[in-house]
């Protein structure tokens, strides 16, 4: 928990450092193993593919990842860095007691309300996960900061307008899509809720109970002296800067793996599974976990299967991959114990072919 | 101490790789990003300065894990600056039309989204080029004009005989989400271009029906090799 400073003199310049006795932030020793383990062979695929590159049998290929790979990079990365930059500003300029006020209020009336925070701070996928960290680390709950998660990409003006110009203005299709996505992101955010708090739910330097929410006790991140505002920004930064280290890696073997799957897996063995609108459904499901494209660019691949897909497996694709893709889930590591993750895994989708398969049953002309 | 020695690297590397494609490096930019997010990688480059100008000035923090067990994470945000130097010849081809175009049960490639989205793709001023986007978009009104479009050229055994597909590919905000957009064009009299060669090809234009789909098709007149553009993509 943060101290707040109620003596009249000047808080301390933050140092940024845990105080003397605080835990060290290290992980448990299996799981750092695996990790270790796990980023050595991602760095020997990663290598091994660059140097198959250089043998002509390969180039093409190899060149057509190295496209889409840095393509995705381009595009997100910077997304990122802006997403820890709001993380590191929230950290440090918006006050703990605040959160708590608008927050820790009834607990569905808050889940209610973030499924529609995106509509105030537009982030993509890629930037949501900083931002989420640092609303944890302020004491939003966990059921409120869900849905946030799940909702934020979706649930956003960008969002309207991309999927508008996708589908020729036809403005039912955000309408059904924002509002898919919010009904979703409520119920998963309840449901997990219910099972999840922030002791089993997530890592121990995201739980605010414990001291290393920020790094360095002591520190109020506030005191309201003007001198000390530069110092309070470079502090945002120092903790924006954290962030980018915490979270960029699982951005990169996200990025490369979705980049694999670019390249690798043709679009038609999506259409030609098709059989049914539930199998069609499933499919564009897993295309979207595959694909790991920026909400605001995937209703046009989404747009491109009219005629060939029914309307609810397009509006699967278009719901379930801001929500999870497998970008996400890699980044999700840096906040969430597995358990939740997997439970997040598995609810999220299971929502989502829920409500597709009832628009599909109830409205099959809808789109 | 090497950690952080080795992050403000990283930062360094990665401001400069954006600097670089912001200024020197557009004819690779051009081939990952939609021009209008170019703004994207300048406003990375500006928040990777400023983190990098508060960790060079930041008190060494205790309690942080040590290189041993960080330098495999610190080395994965290096691994896509590697993958860089396959950009001078890395390009989408034949292969990635065939990979990334929808096809029917038959094998033969649908048109797929081809409205254009806004008049972006329209062809360059001073020019009498046609886009592939209107084309598709416009078929039936354009049915009987002398076009003219450039574009890659795929021959493939499964296109109808004296046929070759002229395709270029249609982005959104990155390389990743693009999608193919084409037409039909006659193959011309003598050689014929290369897979993935590009083409300025002049002709009438009509409507080619193809199993069930329609089709822009340029009867051409000359067909002849053209420089890739140094925005090759269509938005």
């Amino acid at each position: 928990m943060h101290n707040h400073n109620t003596s009249n003199n000047p808080p301390p310049l933050p140092l940024y450092q845990p105080a003397p006795g605080a835990p060290k932030p290290v992980l448990p020793r299996l799981s750092q193993e695996l990790a270790w383990v796990g980023s050595l062979l991602f760095l020997a695929i990663a290598l091994l593919l660059l140097l198959l590159g250089q043998a002509p049998a390969w180039r093409s290929l190899v060149g057509n990842i190295a496209i889409n790979f840095l393509a995705v990079m381009v595009e997100a990365l910077p997304f990122m860095l802006i997403g820890s930059l709001a993380g590191g500003l929230i950290e440090v300029f918006v006050p703990a007691t605040w959160v708590e006020r608008a927050v820790r209020q009834h607990r569905i009336r808050a889940v209610l309300l973030a499924g529609l925070l995106g509509l105030l701070l537009p982030v993509c996928e890629c930037a949501i996960v900083p931002v989420v960290r640092r609303l944890l680390g302020k004491g939003v709950p966990l059921a409120a900061a869900l849905t946030f998660l799940l909702a934020g990409p979706i649930v956003n003006g960008i969002v309207a307008a991309s999927t508008a110009i996708a589908y020729s203005y036809d403005w039912l299709v955000p309408a059904v899509r924002l509002g898919s996505g919010y009904v979703i992101a409520v119920v998963v955010g309840l449901l997990l809720g219910r099972w999840f708090n922030r002791d089993n739910g997530l890592l121990p330097q995201w739980n605010s109970g414990l001291p290393t929410t920020c790094g360095h006790q002591g520190c109020s991140h506030g005191g309201g002296q003007e001198a000390s505002r530069l110092a309070r920004l470079r502090h945002a930064l120092e903790h924006a800067s954290d962030d980018f280290f915490g979270v960029g890696f699982y951005l990169v073997i996200g990025a490369f793996i979705a980049a694999l799957v670019r390249s690798i897996v043709p679009m038609d063995v999506f259409s030609q599974l098709l059989a049914a609108p539930w199998q069609a459904i499933l499919l564009m499901m897993a295309m979207a976990v595959l694909l790991n494209l920026c909400s605001e660019a995937d209703a046009f691949i989404a747009a491109s299967f009219r005629g060939i897909l029914p309307g609810s497996a397009q509006m699967a694709f278009m719901v379930l991959g801001p929500m999870l893709d497998l970008k996400l889930l890699l980044m999700y590591l840096s906040v969430f114990r597995k358990r939740l993750i997997v439970a997040l895994a598995v609810t999220v989708p299971l929502a989502v072919l829920l409500v597709m398969l009832g628009l599909q049953r109830f409205f099959p002309d809808l789109l | 101490m090497p950690t952080v020695f080795l992050k403000n690297c990283i930062l360094a590397l990665w401001a400069g790789f954006f600097a670089w494609l912001a200024t020197f490096g557009q004819q690779h930019l051009a081939r990952l990003l939609h021009p209008k997010l170019w703004w994207l990688v300048i406003c990375g480059a500006v928040v990777l300065l400023l983190f990098l100008a508060v960790n060079l000035r930041r008190p060494r923090a205790l309690g942080q894990i040590s290189l041993w067990w960080r330098w495999p994470t610190l080395l994965i945000l290096v691994v896509p600056l590697a993958y860089c130097m396959m950009l001078p010849t890395a390009r989408f081809n034949s292969q990635t039309f065939a990979q990334r175009a929808l096809q029917d049960a038959e094998g033969a490639a649908a048109p797929g989204f081809v409205a254009p989205q806004s008049g972006e793709d329209e062809a360059e001023e001073g020019t009498t080029e046609t886009s592939l986007g209107r084309l598709n978009a416009e078929a039936a009104s354009l049915a009987g004009q002398e076009v003219e479009v450039v574009c890659q050229v795929m021959s493939d055994a499964k296109l109808p005989a004296g046929l070759m597909v002229c395709y270029r590919f249609r982005i959104t905000c990155c390389a990743a989400d693009a999608q193919p957009v084409f037409i039909f064009v006659t193959k011309p009299q003598g050689a014929v271009p290369a897979n993935d060669a590009w083409v300025r090809a002049k002709g009438r234009l009509s409507v080619y029906e193809h199993r069930g789909y329609s089709i822009p098709l340029v009867t051409t007149e000359t067909v002849a090799s053209e420089k890739e553009p140094a925005v090759p993509f269509l938005f």
